[in-house]
């Protein structure tokens, strides 16, 4: 071996990352050269390096501040019943509402890109917040309709309605706004990521949930694109399912991100038997003959 | 958030989530109090910046907040709580535009630094430069291998321990913190030893704190 190991190699070796032949080879040759023996042993330098690093402790101020965010927060709750479920009914959205309950950003801040969906998201995530089983149901791309008074997401995944062999969507997507920005080369990855957080089979939700003023925070179904609707109908018989998780995020495809759908097609709607989703990313819109940006299939969580 | 009672003190993590989703006010506060502090330390690490790391855990506890009802027993509280702040914390250094995916060149490198200087509030344990250059080092890693290197190199977080926290198997934890220091090596090597001349390890070159 004649040329140096380069420091990524050396760090893959020292974490015994490599396969044999190449850790025998790099160790053969560092024994040998004091130059990446040296590098060797700064790599190790640098995990201490990392682990000396002070950090200011947390500010006094911090502590109050949380606490009256969540106070405000906790009164909020109250306010919107005895059920004491989590709802923030009558409340306006506060600040980060616009997105789901996992994945919390502050939207009001050089909010650089993403205002075009906070006035139906921020609807939307109150939905979430109080409908309990962590699923802003919308209506809208239920083009049976649905019951009005149903309880939207104790069990939003599988309606009492069989709407089987139906070409409408007779049952309720979850629909979120995770802030992922979606890459094709880590699509699959963070499809998991998401459905872990956001399992559109899950059932969730407490018995309290049933009873907060849903239908009041209900998302409006005219704020939301209607192209969304048709964009599902579209990809569907290509993706072989129904969306059943749609999230308003982002997608990079190398020149930046840009506002694009994540749809996760299953083909079992309403039943907790899903085993895996196509995810197909188009971009916000869905516009043009191709639309598709990116597919991956995901496991169920 | 005044009175907690000593029972509260005593519950377990998942049992005070439980209790919140129930309605409970004051279970929530006591999640709070016991683990503010360690998702303090996460944030900051991560954002390198006192105010973004603030914000970054409020919007991550309204999140918890909200989202109890969202937890799965199979995970440990703290978990999950993790895993709001990592978020939280990808979200703020998105919106600042921060893409530490995109390789930056040594001016914004620098743009970066002087504007953490400006802006971090004063560290009282003392503020130091080799602190500053490390963040500054760690903005010019891909976000998923400085995430990494934050859980596992910097707060010592085992292997997996970390593979949870960011929900990836533990040996792409492993050959993400392994990129990471690689990539990290050439902007730390004077800090390994801080007598040496600095144009000659630095490989920006120059004194960029004058």
């Amino acid at each position: 071996m004649t040329s140096h190991v380069d420091a990524e190699t050396l760090a893959l070796s020292a974490e015994g990352l490599l396969e044999e032949d190449e850790e025998n080879a790099v160790r053969r040759h560092v024994l040998d050269c004091a130059t990446c023996a040296d590098q060797q042993a700064q790599l190790a330098e640098v995990s201490r390096v990392l682990a000396e690093v002070p950090a200011p402790p947390m500010p006094e101020a911090l502590a109050a501040r949380l606490d009256d965010a969540l106070r405000a927060e906790g009164e909020a709750r109250r306010a919107s019943g005895p059920g004491g479920a989590p709802a923030v009914g009558s409340a306006p959205p506060p600040p980060g509402a616009a997105n789901t309950a996992n994945v919390v950003p502050l939207r009001r801040r050089r909010g650089f890109g993403a205002n075009r969906w906070v006035n139906y998201l921020a609807v939307a995530a109150a939905a979430v917040v109080v409908v309990g089983g962590g699923s802003a149901v919308l209506h809208g791309l239920t083009t049976t309709g649905g019951e009005a008074g149903a309880p939207p997401a104790a069990s939003a995944p599988s309606p009492g309605s069989s709407g089987e062999g139906d070409t409408a969507l007779s049952y309720q997507p979850l629909l979120v706004s995770t802030a992922t920005v979606y890459t094709e080369a880590e699509l699959a990855a963070q499809a998991q990521s998401v459905l872990t957080e956001n399992d559109p089979t899950s059932p969730g939700g407490t018995e309290g949930d049933t009873e907060g003023p849903a239908e009041a925070n209900r998302p409006d179904p005219s704020a939301v694109p209607s192209e969304v609707s048709s964009c599902a109908h579209r990809l569907g018989p290509q993706a072989g399912g129904h969306p059943l998780l749609i999230d308003f995020a982002e997608f990079d495809s190398g020149s930046g991100p840009e506002e694009a759908w994540a749809m996760y097609f299953g083909t079992e709607p309403g039943g907790g038997t899903q085993k895996s989703y196509e995810v197909v990313v188009v971009p916000a819109g869905c516009a043009g003959d191709d639309p598709v940006l990116a597919t991956a299939e995901a496991p169920a969580p | 958030m005044t009175t907690v009672i000593d029972a509260v003190q005593e519950l377990p993590d998942k049992e005070l989530l439980s209790r919140h989703a129930q309605g409970d006010d004051q279970a929530f506060g006591e999640l709070v109090r016991r683990h503010r502090e360690r998702m303090w330390a996460v944030a900051i690490r991560v954002l390198g910046d006192s105010e973004e790391a603030a914000d970054a855990l409020q919007d991550a506890f309204l999140s918890a907040f909200r989202g109890a009802h969202r937890f799965r027993g199979e995970a440990q509280v703290s978990t999950w709580l993790h895993r709001i702040v990592i978020n939280a914390c990808h979200d703020r250094m998105r919106r600042k535009m921060v893409r530490p995916a995109v390789p930056t060149d040594d001016a914004t490198l620098d743009v970066l630094s002087n504007e953490r200087t400006r802006h971090t509030t004063p560290d009282p344990t003392g503020h130091s430069d080799s602190a500053m250059d490390v963040h500054a080092a760690l903005g010019k890693l891909p976000e998923e291998q400085r995430m990494a290197l934050v859980l596992v190199d910097m707060l010592g977080y085992r292997v997996d321990e970390a593979s949870e926290i960011l929900e990836i198997a533990p040996g792409t934890v492993k050959s993400r913190c392994a990129r990471g220091r690689a990539r990290l090596l050439p902007y730390l090597a004077h800090l390994r030893n801080p007598g040496s001349p600095r144009d000659v390890t630095s490989p920006r070159g120059g004194d960029r704190r004058s």
